[in-house]
């Protein structure tokens, strides 16, 4: 943001690039500067308005109903045009590639077998393994948490009318699970080999940590809630395209303790938020004091953060002058933030993974 | 100013992007529903042509899934998908010497307006005093207006796609909206701007 904001005039507010984001995305942390602006300026409250203004009816001018026949000729005709899979394999299979492609296979089986040797034959193992190896499964069926411990040791706490797969040989060389329902798991740490879990339409990924996946069929959303450590989730077609499933960098969302991922079934979308009640992150008593007394509230917000391992956004600049005198020891963060929040006249969102504040200031 | 990319949901269409250039035709089609409608209504801002606007975005996007394995990692590809069509149409108009003039245009715009979601009448008044102003401006500006209003991208994001560099696309934007503010007697906002509160 650049310019001279005390002396704006409407067509310099409809020009400005966080302005229109405020006006358009009201959660977005534009606002913030804006409604600070309000309070700075007042006299600038009419321009402010008749510009806000201005940007919707602007959006307004340009819609136009959605033209769903047009959409679909084009879809039509697209398909039509795209190369079709059946005739690039028929341009393919002429008996020479085949049989070039046969030799190849032999010939590259023949030095396969030559150069290796049981240790690194992993190929071979598991592919003759398969054969006999049945899966197990694990359904929960009473009515309390079944607490199932995996060869690896970690643990996983089924909830009731839920089950898990996993093949007789997991640990041997890949640590996966399928999960239909709820569970929470506690994962054994071996950075070597990533633990896989597949729920519904999202594969879920961690080297060593816990967290709570919430996979029911009939559901609408699927969310995975992180205690500890990192986790990443993709969702199933994006992970099944990702070449080195076993690399131990962790991509896609990723997620650090207290967020959650929750995946939208119907929209197949994946979104990030904070979990309902974030607890702390290392539960040891007495690691953080939240007894303030005469506290910049720079730091009660960065005590906050590192405790509960969150994001805080507010502007320094305008809290400044704020400083904060209470215990807050027994409430959760939520209620530590209402507490706050209301003693420095300010108010707080939790907007996908972030907590911004928002407030005139002390 | 520094040139970021804004979207709401950038995790997923980065995703969408990379499971898309694997060859991944569920998210082909997740774009192509995601934004064929805004395309269509960016198309009738550069040509009136109906047919012209389905050929290019047609073509854009076989194009797209012929060459998915050698475009960028881009981050939005709301962004991409809107320069390509806008490349296209330039050329498809440049080449075929397509008359623009052709009143499908209008009648788009004109009856499919949607008054269900405006608050009253003065409102209503109201934009229709705003859209004949807009159309008294150059095609360009209102193209730069259409972007930036209804498709929600930023003047440096505008810049690129109309290839003018960031000053002249911030003078375009401005001279088009000092016109509008002229032309428009905003006095009668000040009757429901205090309804906000």
């Amino acid at each position: 943001m650049t310019g001279d904001y005390s002396t704006f005039e409407i067509e310099d507010f409809l020009s400005d690039d966080s302005f229109k984001n405020w006006v358009l995305h009201p959660d977005s942390v534009d606002s913030i500067f804006w409604k600070n602006y309000l309070v700075n300026f007042p006299n600038q409250t009419n321009k402010v308005f008749i510009a806000k203004q201005l940007i919707l009816d602007l959006r307004e001018s340009q819609k136009t109903t959605n033209d769903t026949q047009t959409a679909d000729i084009i879809w039509k005709n697209i398909q039509t045009s795209l190369p079709k899979k059946s005739k690039i394999l028929r341009f393919r299979f002429n008996i020479l590639r085949v049989a070039a492609s046969v030799a190849l296979l032999i010939g590259c089986w023949f030095i396969y077998q030559f150069f290796s040797n049981d240790s690194t034959n992993l190929v071979l193992r598991s592919m003759s393994k398969n054969a006999q190896i049945q899966d197990i499964e694990e359904v929960n069926n009473t009515g309390k948490v079944m607490r199932i411990h995996l060869s690896d040791g970690s643990v996983v706490s089924l909830e009731r009318n839920s089950r898990l797969r996993y093949s007789q040989d997991f640990n041997a060389q890949t640590r996966i699970v399928y999960l239909k329902g709820e569970a929470f798991f506690d994962i054994t740490k071996n950075p070597e080999k990533p633990f896989l879990v597949f729920a519904n339409e999202i594969v879920t990924k961690v080297l060593g940590t816990s967290f709570r996946i919430k996979a029911y069929e009939n559901d609408k959303n699927i969310t995975v809630s992180v205690r500890t450590g990192r986790v990443s989730v993709f969702p199933k077609y994006e992970f099944d395209l990702i070449e080195e499933k076993q690399n131990q960098t962790l991509s896609g969302l990723v997620l650090t303790p207290n967020q959650e991922a929750i995946y939208l079934r119907n929209e197949e979308r994946l979104n990030k938020s904070l979990v309902e009640n974030p607890v702390l992150v290392d539960s040891s008593p007495k690691k953080y004091d939240f007894t303030f007394e005469n506290t910049p509230i720079k730091n009660v917000f960065s005590l906050l953060e590192d405790a509960y391992g969150v994001d805080i956004v507010f502007d320094e600049e305008v809290f400044k002058g704020c400083s904060l005198t209470v215990g807050l020891e027994d409430e959760d963060l939520f209620e530590k933030l209402k507490i706050i929040c209301k003693t420095i006249g300010a108010t707080y969102q939790v907007i996908d993974s972030q907590i911004v504040i928002n407030g005139r200031g002390c | 100013m520094n040139f970021t990319i804004k979207h709401k949901t950038g995790i997923d269409e980065t995703l969408l992007w990379k499971a898309f250039k694997a060859g991944n035709e569920h998210a082909f089609g997740e774009i192509y529903q995601n934004y064929i409608q805004a395309l269509i209504n960016y198309g009738y801002k550069i040509t009136s042509n109906r047919q012209l606007i389905q050929d290019a975005i047609q073509d854009l996007f076989v194009e797209l899934w012929n060459s998915r394995q050698r475009l960028s990692e881009t981050d939005s590809i709301k962004f991409y998908l809107f320069r390509a069509l806008r490349n296209k149409l330039t050329q498809l108009l440049q080449h075929e010497h397509f008359d623009s003039i052709d009143d499908t245009y209008e009648l788009l715009f004109e009856q499919s307006f949607e008054y269900q979601m405006l608050e009253n009448e003065t409102q209503v008044q109201h934009i229709e005093q705003l859209k004949t102003a807009i159309s008294q401006l150059t095609k360009r500006q209102q193209e730069a207006i259409n972007l930036r209003y209804f498709h929600d991208f930023s003047n440096e994001e505008i810049a690129q796609m109309m290839d003018l560099n960031y000053q002249s696309a911030c003078k375009l934007l401005y001279s088009s909206l000092k016109f509008l503010k002229e032309n428009i007697k905003y006095s009668i906002f000040l009757p429901f701007i205090f309804n906000w509160f």
